[in-house]
């Protein structure tokens, strides 16, 4: 995978995660999910903010003005870029798909009582999710998106 | 002796050691609390603006009277034809323990007062807060306790603690949710602002918070009605069934409950319900059958077993449960009267 697939991947994946969501969390509760709407606007703000980062970091490199052409460092191999860049969101929507599943599953009406999971715990199960996100994706997409001002600042100095 | 023979005594022990380990809910939610500002500024407003409240301030020698509160004497008063007047520092009880009030038959007048005009104010809350702590039943009459809790009232400061007195119902290895809670005292910062009573007036018909009343009468000229007992019954069968409860059917009462169910009445969510019926004869001639019916109700979206997960239901959630609960009395009374003739809305003929 190139720079330009890994950008076009990036913006792809947030914007499919962030449409998921807000689908999800908004019609969960008119569906039965054991969620109120009072409750549903808590998780929204977990997820999205990291997904509209990355879709927002892209935008404005797209639309900004670009301090250098050149292109982002990459010392590792581009397998390495791939697995890095792919892997941690398809582990944040897997843990993300279980932790709504047993959500889901443990505030079942049959369910013995007061086995539930409790919003508190899923959205730490979101947040602990998205921690991977944090200290992977969000320093690969300030690589990708990067603008090359910090570098042309250092230039200058220089 | 065979190990089976002793199970029953074991489990017995066990629901005892769970009842006992895991008190009421000691965070709670209560309807009308208010924050300590709210506290303060009610009662300048009192001090300010009322008669009584001026005639308290001026602190006026020549109507001054000495008056009980229970066993406690010499509170300074005083007593008009409206009733009785406290001056600071004022008289204070849980609402489970008000004595008989000066001039017999009347009620008392709460109102809001710094911890040091009231008698006592600082061992009163000392010791109220230290059953918030522990948050252990006492006063029991029965299955019937009461319960310090710490009240959760919207807009309250981060250093504001509300507490309030609860009664709470023993059931079987738990406790049913906290019910008819009244704000005590609240604790901002170093000031502590006390629900004292300031004063004792007539008695006058209090609309309460009975959910449902219903008086049936007889038709003449036999005024023939149903028995108590019959009537009960037929509340059991219908009501038991659109509640999908096993009511526990006494002389003169049908009490039900369901702990952390899943809701029988709302789309989603899980309930607590407890709710009472109590059958009495009705005064005058010729006479009738009352029906008084209680329930106290909280829901959890969730299947959790937190306390801060149980909160009252919405207007809409309780009105539906009301609705249900009406509806079920109403077939009841259809059941055992072969004409309902509709008076009002607690108010109704039955022809048998």
């Amino acid at each position: 995978m190139n720079i330009q697939a890994a950008r076009a991947w990036l913006v792809k994946a947030s914007l499919f995660i962030t449409a998921l969501s807000f689908a999800f969390f908004l019609l969960a509760p008119v569906v039965g999910y054991p969620l109120s709407l009072e409750q549903t606007p808590r998780l929204l703000e977990i997820i999205t903010p990291v997904f509209l980062g990355y879709i927002g970091n892209a935008t404005y490199f797209v639309f900004g003005k670009r301090a250098t052409t050149r292109k982002p460092p990459l010392r590792g191999s581009k397998e390495l870029m791939t697995l890095l860049l792919k892997g941690p969101i398809c582990v944040f929507g897997i843990g993300v798909l279980a932790a709504v599943v047993a959500f889901g599953y443990s505030n079942r009406a049959g369910a013995t009582q007061g086995t539930g999971m409790s919003v508190d715990t899923l959205a730490g199960a979101i947040s602990g999710a998205l921690a991977l996100l944090t200290v992977t994706t969000n320093v690969i997409a300030s690589y990708l998106f990067s603008t090359g001002e910090q570098h042309a600042q250092n230039s200058k100095g220089a | 002796m065979p190990r089976t023979a002793k199970a029953p005594e074991f489990l017995a022990l066990l629901g005892a050691a769970i009842a006992a380990a895991s008190p009421p809910a000691s965070r709670f939610e209560v309807p009308g609390a208010i924050t300590a500002s709210n506290a303060a500024r009610v009662y300048q407003e009192y001090l300010a603006a009322s008669k009584q409240g001026k005639q308290v301030a001026k602190g006026e020698v020549g109507l001054r009277d000495k008056c009980d509160f229970g066993q406690d004497a010499g509170f300074e008063c005083i007593l008009s034809d409206e009733g009785v007047i406290y001056l600071p520092p004022y008289p204070i009880a849980l609402p489970h323990n008000l004595p008989v009030l000066p001039r017999g038959g009347t009620v008392a007048v709460r109102r809001w007062a710094p911890q040091d005009e009231v008698r006592d104010g600082a061992a009163k809350f000392a010791r109220w807060k230290e059953l918030a702590l522990s948050g252990l039943p006492f006063d029991c009459d029965g299955p019937r306790c009461h319960v310090i809790v710490e009240a959760l009232v919207p807009e309250q400061e981060t250093s504001e603690i509300s507490y309030a007195a609860c009664e709470v119902t023993s059931m079987a290895t738990r406790w049913a949710a906290p019910a008819a809670c009244e704000q005590i005292a609240i604790l901002h910062g170093s000031h502590v602002w006390l629900n004292a009573i300031i004063g004792a007036r007539a008695a006058r018909l209090s609309m309460g918070r009975p959910n449902l009343l219903l008086h049936l009468r007889g038709i003449a000229p036999k005024f023939d009605l149903p028995t108590s007992s019959s009537f009960a019954l037929a509340l059991k069968g219908n009501c038991g069934e659109a509640l999908r409860l096993d009511f526990e059917v006494g002389a003169d009462y049908l009490a039900g409950y369901s702990l952390g169910r899943p809701s029988v009445i709302l789309q989603e969510g899980r309930e607590q319900l407890d709710i009472y019926m109590h059958l009495r004869s009705l005064p005058g001639s010729p006479g009738g059958l009352g029906l008084t019916t209680k329930f106290n109700l909280v829901v959890n979206p969730q299947n959790t077993d937190r306390n801060q997960d149980w909160h009252l239901p919405s207007r809409q959630q309780e009105a539906e449960y009301e609705k249900r609960i009406r509806d079920c009395v109403s077939n009841a009374v259809h059941r055992v009267c072969k004409e309902v003739i509709r008076l009002d809305a607690a108010e109704v003929t039955c022809v048998r």
